[in-house]
């Protein structure tokens, strides 16, 4: 457990956030799409994150009782929210079914923007929290200059 | 007069590493849009080895580093990284992981500089006896 594996478990953060981030920016390019190669309109897509070890091979030797609670993040799976497409009424949509009801997207955009924010926060947050420990290094290299 | 400068040596190898590794992650971060490419890393684990004639290592307490058993080819080796969930084009770089790296990578080779100036720092006073 070290300043550098900060950096490293910070970064992993970063990619996680930026994977939400790419997420969401589907959703909402695709909160109108009503055609997918699977099939049906566009479903609502969010990132399942998952904690994941910080295995250096010199702190798997050391047996460091620090990096066994510090942990990195991942993005184990991308999940397809199943909830039901919103039926909207517009029977001269190609899409329409016989009664004029098109399948849309399950996707609020309102609370696509909040994710996007609460993503945008998170990663700003590492972004600072990056910096603080680039600092907290160059503190300790100034100690050897005297 | 290689004793001389045998503390030096161990450092000249790390900056030779630090340099090394530079050149890696900028390569990666060179190659963020190139699809299908895999990051490469280096590992000097077998280095250290080598280096371990000249310096030996020893376990003097309890969890220190054991030393590998096999002293391996001496040399730094580069891999190429991949993991679970590449870009849509095959692209497994993680651009803040390779910043991050960068930021590391650089704040080590700056202590490996200060330690090369303060060992020949020392050569120097014990020459000329001032400071």
């Amino acid at each position: 457990m070290n300043l550098f594996s900060a950096m490293e478990i910070i970064a992993s953060g970063l990619c996680a956030q930026r994977t939400r981030l790419n997420l969401v920016a589907s959703n909402l390019a695709n909160a109108q799409t009503t055609r997918t190669p699977e099939g049906g309109p566009y479903r609502r897509r969010d990132p399942v994150f998952v904690t994941s070890p910080v295995t250096t091979r010199f702190q798997e030797l050391r047996g460091d009782p620090l990096a066994q609670h510090a942990s990195l993040v991942d993005v184990s799976e991308v999940a397809v929210d199943d909830t039901p497409p919103r039926m909207v009424y517009d029977p001269e949509h190609p899409d329409a079914d016989t009664l004029g009801y098109v399948q849309m997207p399950n996707i609020n955009v309102i609370e696509e923007m909040v994710n996007m924010m609460t993503a945008s926060r998170a990663y700003e947050a590492g972004v600072t929290a990056m910096q603080t420990v680039r600092s907290l290094a160059e503190a300790a290299l100034r100690l050897g200059q005297s | 007069m290689s004793q001389l400068f045998e503390s030096v040596q161990p450092l000249s190898f790390a900056l030779d590493y630090h340099v090394a590794r530079h050149n890696l992650i900028t390569s990666n971060i060179a190659n963020v849009d190139t699809p299908g490419f895999r990051p490469r890393e280096i590992t000097f684990e077998n280095e250290l080895e080598r280096l371990g004639g000249s310096l030996p290592m020893q376990e003097t307490r309890e969890g220190h580093l054991p030393r590998p058993d096999a002293p391996g080819p001496g040399s730094m080796r580069v891999y190429e990284e991949t993991w679970a969930s590449p870009g849509a084009d095959g692209n497994f770089v993680r651009l803040e992981l390779e910043m991050s790296r960068l930021q590391a990578n650089s704040v080590r080779y700056r202590a490996a500089t200060q330690m090369v100036a303060q060992h020949l720092g020392m050569l120097r006073y014990s020459i000329t006896g001032r400071r």
